[in-house]
């Protein structure tokens, strides 16, 4: 069975020794030393946060290597990820948790997942998408959903059998301005009628 | 091609999601990725329309809400107040947006070839 190279980097000579001895307790692990570092198939690197310096050094490897790393650490905020990833992390473990069999399954994901990102880091960048467009449109008043939260109320009444003078009445908007939402939202999202636009509605979980 | 993000820069990464996706990092199952696109697609399509009623009132000779459609003046006044709390984001979000779905369009290629939008 050939073994898989792993090179290690810790910030603290704790972490460095811990981690060692969690890769040389593996047998399909062989661990290089610091100066054979360009040999290795997968880089773990352990910080307690990602600061400026870590990311530079990760920046190097990623330029003059790019072997994929397996990146231990603390806590991460959404940017420092969008940043770890960029440098070719492709797993993240939290300090707090991990343990030799952890470590051992992400360093073996890594080396075998051919630079392709597992699914939970895939998960994380899909939620940064979710994130980003809430941080766009929820200033606007508008939402996902692509209804805005006055057409929301007039749907959720409308699906609640009320007419417009009722919807009228509850939201305390004019009989006019009621009809103009309910033409708005039928128009742009191209139904037929009200009963269309309530069903849509439902339909797509807005209401 | 490097993305070169710096850690607080932009909250967008549409370039770091186009590099994923070309170098084969980023694959992401067609179902759940064209679910995601047709989500951008819609908040690109109401991020240019409320873009557009914020240009309409920037070129307003005399900019007199009152004087506004009440639907209007509600567009309006979020448009115009949002883009008071974070100058320039509608902008940017329209530039950034394309970048996540053609990152998507890509990712989505890689588990179904030949599976085109």
């Amino acid at each position: 069975m050939e073994q898989i190279r792993v090179a290690l980097q810790a910030s603290d000579p704790l972490s460095q020794a811990g981690l060692a001895s969690y890769l040389q307790a593996r047998p399909e692990l062989l661990l290089v030393r610091q100066a054979d570092r360009a040999e290795a198939k997968v880089l773990v690197v352990s910080c307690d946060r990602l600061t400026g310096e870590v990311v530079a050094t990760l920046r190097r490897c990623a330029a003059e290597v790019g072997t994929p790393v397996v990146l231990v650490t603390g806590e991460i905020t959404e940017t420092e990820l969008l940043t770890a990833v960029e440098c070719r992390v492709v797993a993240i473990l939290p300090r707090a948790a991990v343990t030799a069999e952890r470590l051992a399954h992400s360093v073996l994901a890594a080396a075998n997942g051919g630079g392709v990102m597992p699914p939970n880091l895939v998960g994380e960048l899909l939620k940064h998408i979710e994130r980003l467009q809430r941080d766009v449109l929820t200033p606007n008043g508008l939402n996902a959903s692509g209804l805005t939260p006055r057409e929301i109320d007039v749907l959720r009444l409308m699906a609640d059998g009320l007419d417009t003078n009722e919807i009228a009445g509850e939201l305390c908007y004019s009989e006019r301005t009621v009809k103009n939402v309910i033409y708005g939202v039928t128009h742009r999202l191209k139904l037929r009628n009200r009963s269309h636009a309530v069903a849509y509605a439902l339909r797509a979980g807005m209401i | 091609m490097a993305a070169d993000r710096e850690i607080s820069s932009s909250p967008f990464a549409g370039e770091l999601f186009l590099t994923l996706a070309t170098e084969g990092r980023l694959v992401v199952d067609t179902a759940r990725a064209n679910e995601v696109i047709e989500g951008l697609e819609r908040t690109l399509s109401l991020a240019r329309a409320r873009l557009r009623v914020l240009k309409i009132w920037q070129h307003v000779p005399a900019q007199r809400v009152d004087d506004l459609p009440r639907e209007l003046a509600d567009d309006v006044v979020d448009a115009v107040f949002a883009d008071q709390l974070a100058p320039g984001r509608l902008e940017q979000a329209v530039e950034e947006l394309p970048k996540y779905i053609e990152a998507l369009r890509q990712a989505r290629r890689k588990v179904a070839p030949g599976d085109i939008a």
